[in-house]
C-alpha cells in the first residue's frame, strides 16, 4: 500500500507521522513517501513565529475548535519531556489587546490561565482598552519541522524533493492513496477558488528581554492586519500583514515600515532592537479548513485523495487535531480495502 | 555655604540608585561615589534582580510596601520606555508554587505587581510536587545593565566615582561634609554593626533563551528567573557562610532542583556560578546618624542591610535615605550660617 504525502510543511509532515505511527504496524505493506518542492526551512510554516493561537472567533465551527484543542492538549502533554527542546516547544505568555471590549474567545478554556487585564497593566499600552492574558504554548517550526522530518526518517519514509504537477502523476506510478497537504498552492493540483493567499510579511529582531507575546486587534480591519510581537527562543517576530489574494512573496519596504513603526510604538524599546531577517509567506486561507477524502477515478480503478490544506494563519494551532482526523479517514480507506483485516490466503 | 559634598560608598544598586535619588532631589550638591567594587563585581551583580520583596520582620509592613509600590512604579515606566532594553529592565510572568498552603495566601505586595492570581487546576499539573500556586506579573532589573544604567545617569549629572575601599567614615571627614553609607555587607566592617550577618546565596546563570517565565517554589529556596541573555536558577540560603567561592555540590544540587521544576533545564548551556553574601538584618537601617568624634561632627545616613530584597525596595530606600540626606543638609546649612553671625 503505497501513500504519497504531497507537502512537507507543518501539515503534511504531521499528517505523514501520525499515519505511520498509527498503521505501520496494521499495515505490514505500508510505504508511505512525502513529495514537495519545498523543504524546511524554506515552507510557509517555517515563517511563522509558531505561538499556538486561533482566531478570536471560530465561527461555529466547533470541529476546528476541537482539533485546536486536541493539538494543544497533545503538545502540552510533551513539555516536560526531552522532546520538548527537540520539539522547539515551550510555554509562553502573552497579551491580547483590543480597543473595545470583546467576547471572551472559543480558547479560553484550552490555554492556561486566561483571564481579563486589569486597569494598570493596560497602562502598558496606550490606545489599548481591554485585553486577555493568558500562557499558551510555541513550537517554532524551524526546529519542529527537522524533529518531525528525523522521526520520519527513522521510521523508513522516503522524501522526494520534486515538484508533483497532478495526482494523476501519483497514480501513475502506483501510488495507492495521495495525502494532499500543499497548502496555499493546493489550487495548482486542483482549483480551489475558496482558497486564497493571505499574504502577510514579518521582521525578525533581536529583543531578547520581550519575555512576552503582544497581539493587538483591530476589530474592523481583521486578523493579522494590527501589530503583534512574539519573542522566538532566539529572535522576536515582528508582524502585522494580511493582504487577502496577493501572491507575492517578496519583502515590501511599505509593509516593513508598518510592522517597524507600528511595532515600536507598541513596545517602545524595540527602536533599539537589531533587525536580522525580513521574510514573506503565504497564508493558505480558506473559510475552512478542507480535510475530506475524494475518491478519483484513475483508469479502470478508484484512488483516494485526502485533502488537508487551507489552514490560513492557524496551521500550527490546529496541526495535530488535523493529522489525527486525517489519519482516521485514511483508516476508513483501509477498512474499505480490507487491508485491515487478516491478510486472505493467495491462491 | 559652598555644595555640600557628598561621598556614597558602596556601588551596588543601594549605593547606586540612593547616589541618583540625591542627585536629583538635591541637584547643586557635589557627590562622590567611593567603593571598592563596581559592576560587575557587586553584591547586586549576581542577583537575579527580581521584584519579589523579602519581608523583613523588623520592618513595619506599611513602609515595606510603600517601598515596594514606589520602585515598582519606578521601574514600570523605565520598562514601558524606549530605555528598558539599555536599562535592562523588562516585565516577566510566572508562577510561585508552594508544596504546602502558605498560611499567608495574599502576600503584603499582591496589589502591586500585576495580575496577581490564584493558579488555576490546569496550571498546577505543570508541577505535581506542588499544591497551590500563585500567578503574577513583575519587574525584572538585570545587571550588569541595570547598574550599568545608572552609572550612566550618575556621570550625566557630573558626578565622580572612585574605586576606593573606606575602611573607616572618619577618612572621609576631611574631604566631605556627608557620608551616605550604603556598603551594604561591607557594613558589618565598616561600621561594626554586629546585626548584620550575610546569608549566601548560590546561583547558576545559564543559556536555555526558550525559558520564559519564572518559576519560584515558595519556600525561596528555588527559583528559575528569565534574565535578558541568561536564566539565573537558585539558590541557597546559608547564614553567617562568608564563603565567596562556587561549592560544586550546591551547583548540582540547585541545578537538580531547578530541573524538576523545569525538566527542559536539562539542555541548559554554558553554565556560570556565582556566589554572593545577601547583606541581612531584621529590619533595612535606613537612619540618619551623627557621629561626633573629639568635637567633630559626621552626619551620615545608613541604607544598607536589605538583605534578599534589595531589588525590590531599592528605590523606595533610595528616596528616603535622600530625604534624610536633605535633613543633613538644611542641618549643615542651619549650623554654617549661625556660624557667620
Amino acid at each position: 500500500m503505497r501513500v504519497a504525502v504531497i507537502g512537507a510543511g507543518v501539515i503534511g509532515l504531521s499528517t505523514a507521522l501520525c499515519i505511520h505511527q498509527q498503521y505501520h504496524s496494521l499495515v505490514p505493506s505500508l510505504q508511505l513517501e512525502v513529495y514537495a518542492d519545498r523543504y524546511t526551512p524554506h515552507t510557509t510554516s517555517d515563517g511563522a513565529a509558531g505561538l499556538w493561537q486561533p482566531y478570536l472567533s471560530d465561527h461555529g465551527n466547533l470541529q476546528e475548535t476541537l482539533w485546536n484543542k486536541e493539538t494543544f492538549d497533545h503538545l502540552l502533554g510533551h513539555l516536560g519531556s526531552p522532546a520538548a527542546r527537540e520539539m522547539g516547544l515551550f510555554l509562553l505568555s502573552g497579551y491580547n489587546l483590543f480597543t473595545q471590549p470583546v467576547p471572551d474567545p472559543s480558547w479560553k478554556n484550552i490555554v492556561l490561565g486566561f483571564r481579563h487585564l486589569t486597569p494598570k497593566e493596560l497602562e502598558l499600552f496606550p490606545g489599548y482598552s481591554y485585553g486577555w492574558f493568558n500562557t499558551a504554548l510555541m513550537l517554532e517550526c524551524r526546529t519542529y519541522l527537522p524533529w518531525l522530518t528525523n522521526r520520519l526518517t527513522q521510521r523508513g519514509v522516503k522524501f522526494f524533493h520534486k515538484k508533483v504537477e497532478s495526482f494523476q502523476e501519483m497514480f501513475a506510478q502506483g501510488v495507492d492513496v495521495v495525502i494532499n497537504c500543499t497548502g496555499v498552492r493546493a489550487g495548482e493540483l486542483q482549483p480551489d477558488p475558496e482558497l486564497q493567499p493571505g499574504r502577510g510579511q514579518v521582521i525578525k529582531v533581536l529583543a531578547p528581554w520581550v519575555k512576552h507575546f503582544i497581539i493587538t486587534h483591530d476589530i474592523e480591519s481583521g486578523i493579522y492586519k494590527s501589530p503583534y510581537v512574539i519573542p522566538g527562543s532566539e529572535f522576536t517576530v515582528l508582524g502585522g500583514i494580511y493582504q487577502h489574494g496577493n501572491w507575492s512573496e517578496e519583502n515590501s519596504a511599505q509593509d516593513h515600515k508598518t510592522i517597524w513603526e507600528s511595532c515600536c510604538r507598541l513596545l517602545p524599546a524595540l527602536q533599539k532592537a537589531k533587525i536580522v531577517e525580513e521574510w514573506s509567506g503565504l497564508r493558505p486561507a480558506r473559510p475552512w479548513v478542507r480535510l475530506e477524502r475524494e475518491t478519483v477515478r484513475h483508469g479502470h480503478s478508484q484512488a483516494e485523495v485526502i485533502h488537508n490544506y487551507g489552514h490560513g494563519g492557524f496551521g500550527i494551532t490546529i496541526h495535530w487535531g488535523c493529522a489525527m482526523a486525517a489519519a482516521r479517514l485514511f483508516g476508513s480507506i483501509l477498512q474499505e480495502k480490507r487491508q485491515v483485516s487478516p491478510p486472505l490466503p493467495r491462491l | 555655604m559652598a555644595a555640600p559634598r557628598v561621598a556614597v560608598v558602596g556601588a551596588g544598586v543601594i549605593g547606586l540608585s540612593t547616589a541618583l535619588c540625591i542627585m536629583e532631589t538635591f541637584p547643586s550638591c557635589s557627590l562622590t561615589v567611593l567603593s571598592d567594587q563596581f559592576s560587575p563585581n557587586t553584591t547586586s551583580d549576581v542577583a537575579a534582580g527580581m521584584l519579589i520583596p523579602h519581608t523583613y520582620p523588623g520592618t513595619p509592613i506599611p513602609v515595606q510596601k510603600e517601598w515596594f509600590k514606589e520602585t515598582f512604579t519606578y521601574l514600570f515606566a523605565i520598562s514601558n520606555s524606549a530605555e528598558a532594553s539599555e536599562a535592562g529592565i523588562h516585565l516577566v510572568s510566572g508562577w510561585q508554587v508552594f508544596k504546602n498552603t502558605p498560611k499567608e495566601e495574599l502576600p503584603f505586595w499582591s496589589d502591586i505587581v500585576l495580575g496577581f492570581r490564584p493558579m488555576s487546576e490546569a496550571e498546577l499539573q505543570k508541577f505535581p510536587q506542588h499544591r497551590f500556586g500563585q500567578a503574577f506579573t513583575t519587574l525584572k532589573c538585570d545587571c550588569p545593565p541595570y547598574l550599568l544604567w545608572l552609572e550612566k545617569r550618575l556621570k550625566a549629572t557630573g558626578i565622580q566615582m572612585y574605586t576606593r575601599k573606606v575602611v573607616d567614615l572618619w577618612d572621609l571627614q576631611s574631604e566631605y561634609n556627608i557620608i551616605v553609607n550604603c556598603a551594604g555587607i561591607g557594613a558589618h566592617q565598616l561600621v561594626g554593626d554586629e546585626k548584620l550577618f550575610p546569608v549566601r546565596g548560590q546561583v547558576l546563570k545559564v543559556h536555555a533563551p526558550w525559558v520564559k517565565n519564572f518559576i519560584r517554589d515558595g519556600d525561596g529556596l528555588t527559583y528559575i528567573y528569565p534574565g535578558i541573555h541568561k536564566v539565573t536558577l537558585g539558590g541557597t540560603r546559608e547564614k553567617e557562610n562568608w564563603n565567596l567561592s562556587p561549592d560544586p555540590g550546591s551547583t548540582k544540587d540547585i541545578f537538580d532542583r531547578c530541573c524538576s521544576l523545569e525538566p527542559s533545564l536539562r539542555r541548559a548551556q554554558d553554565i556560570e556560578v556565582k556566589v554572593g553574601l545577601r547583606p541581612s538584618r531584621q529590619c533595612v537601617r535606613v537612619q540618619k546618624e551623627l557621629l561626633s568624634q573629639g568635637g567633630v561632627k559626621l552626619p551620615v545616613v545608613h541604607n544598607y542591610g536589605h538583605g534578599a530584597g534589595g531589588f525590590s525596595v531599592h528605590r523606595g530606600t533610595a528616596k528616603e535615605a535622600a530625604r534624610l540626606v536633605g535633613e543633613c543638609i538644611a542641618i549643615l546649612q542651619g549650623s554654617s550660617s549661625r556660624a557667620k553671625l
